[in-house]
């Protein structure tokens, strides 16, 4: 040190705490999106899970009909409404039928949850994806309005939907975490099972992108003329090729 | 026993029932159990696996699913015995039992969670009439449903059977040397009592029949080597 050394400088004064983020309620959706391990954490935790089962469905129902919506403004409102309703239907359909498979492939990797805390897990993902199709909804409306092409809107719903399915694990992940689940291959598998069913239950509402057929003025005579068709049974995967191949314009 | 339902605990606490099996606490009545709920589950899902031809057939498929399950289990319990003899694993014939019937009623379980999806699909994706080409198509995408329903139940089994195999058998070597003896016998078996007691999934294109007439004709394996790899290989 010499005497040309500059003084040093007063010590800035310490920045004010950024004031924290207030935490989620607990068992809230907002929970579940931001911290689903603690989420998963209040699963474990034992309590009853009624509500958070009912408010997961609800939003999961509601994420799915936002996202159908969206997709069937490419026919029009009237089938936008209709296809809310379906997507709603698809989900709780679609999970009510799994149930089963939750319960025993939880069980298998390794559960030692109650068998309500299953399905609260499992209600859990199923919110997740539905949160994360909601949040895609727009993206998928505004080509739904804008697009010509019945398979390009086809492809991009299923594309769209891919990360939401990826993703509707994080709830299991945070399961294993807190020590409800050994592993999470039992819900992986199941979410892929959700994810079939699902497909093939939209395959049997069809049809998705455009306004279900009325008979001809001339057939409305009988009473079985007048419902409307039931449309062809056929595996989803084989919809969705037929689909590709014969993109219909826009109705 | 203390009154407990063994495939319960197989499912809700493996480790238990692997620590059972390790202790011989697993009676011939728990034996029964599983070889009870082995037969129950089959039963289900074989109704479902069949239901899209016609209800005869389910009720048929809902018979010989179990049997076919059941019955390569009592056919090579012998040999899986006399193997784990061979490799000095100590372990008896109640035992094997046990284990392999703990393994397949895993798979049960399997089985009986996925049946309502099975029924479901068969319920809105297969038509029961239409063309020979819609008939086909439906026809294949039910065999290979099933196939890879039946394929992630044995895969499920097999899992549970390693797991048990291990806490049975301290040396590895012997417990895998010991696995791959059951399961290729198993399978080896399983193959040619399946292929006597078809159909399972029902060809629209034949009529519906407990068995078919040339069930006893000849193997499965003759036929592999008779008909597919000639097919595949181009031989006369």
């Amino acid at each position: 040190m010499n005497d040309t050394t500059p003084p040093p400088m007063p010590a800035a004064p310490a920045p004010a705490p950024a004031p924290a983020a207030a935490p989620a309620a607990p068992g809230s959706l907002s929970e579940l999106l931001k911290t689903p391990d603690r989420y998963s954490l209040g699963i474990v935790g034992g309590g009853d899970v009624g509500p958070r089962v009912a408010l997961a469905l609800a939003a999961a129902a509601a994420g799915f009909a936002l996202y159908f919506f969206a997709a069937g403004f490419f026919a029009g409102w009237r089938v936008a409404l209709l296809d809310a309703a379906k997507g709603a239907g698809v989900a709780l359909f679609a999970f009510a039928l799994c149930l089963p498979s939750l319960y025993v492939f939880s069980c298998v990797s390794g559960a030692t949850l109650r068998a309500g805390q299953i399905v609260a897990a499992g209600a859990a993902c199923l919110a997740t994806a539905g949160m994360l199709l909601a949040a895609l909804a727009p993206v998928l409306w505004l080509f739904a309005v804008s697009s010509s092409s019945a398979a390009f809107v086809t492809a991009l719903a299923v594309l769209l939907a891919v990360p939401a399915v990826w993703l509707a694990v994080r709830p299991a992940i945070g399961l294993q975490t807190a020590g409800g689940v050994r592993s999470t291959a039992g819900l992986r598998l199941w979410l892929a099972v959700l994810a079939v069913v699902a497909l093939q239950t939209v395959t049997l509402l069809r049809p998705m992108l455009a306004a279900p057929e009325k008979p001809a003025e001339g057939e409305a005579a009988t009473a079985e003329a007048a419902a409307p068709a039931a449309p062809e049974k056929m595996f989803f995967l084989e919809h969705f090729v037929r689909t590709l191949d014969s993109s219909p314009a826009r109705r | 026993m203390n009154g407990e339902f063994l495939p319960l605990l197989l499912l809700r606490d493996g480790e238990a029932f692997r620590t059972r099996l390790r202790e011989r606490r697993v009676g011939a009545g728990g034996v029964a159990q599983l070889a009870l709920f082995v037969c129950l589950a089959c039963a289900v899902y074989g109704a479902a696996l069949a239901g899209w031809r016609s209800p005869r057939l389910s009720l048929y498929v809902a018979a010989k699913l179990p049997m076919v399950f059941l019955g390569s289990t009592l056919v090579v319990a012998a040999c899986n015995a006399v193997a784990a003899a061979l490799l000095g694993t100590g372990l008896g014939l109640r035992d094997v039992l046990a284990a392999v019937f703990g393994a397949m009623a895993l798979a049960g379980w399997i089985l009986l969670a996925l049946a309502p999806v099975a029924l479901f699909l068969v319920a809105a994706a297969c038509p029961a009439e239409g063309t020979d080409e819609v008939l086909r198509r439906a026809h294949n995408a039910m065999l290979l449903t099933h196939i890879a329903v039946l394929g992630a139940a044995g895969l499920a089994g097999i899992g549970s059977l390693w797991s048990a195999l291990r806490r049975l058998v301290p040396d590895r070597g012997r417990a895998a040397a010991l696995a791959a003896v059951w399961v290729g016998a198993y399978a080896f078996v399983g193959t040619q009592l399946g292929w006597m007691l078809r159909p399972f999934v029902g060809s629209p294109f034949y009529p519906v029949v407990f068995l078919r007439e040339d069930a006893l004709d000849r193997n499965f394996y003759e036929f592999v080597l008779g008909e597919v790899v000639p097919f595949l290989f181009g031989f006369e």
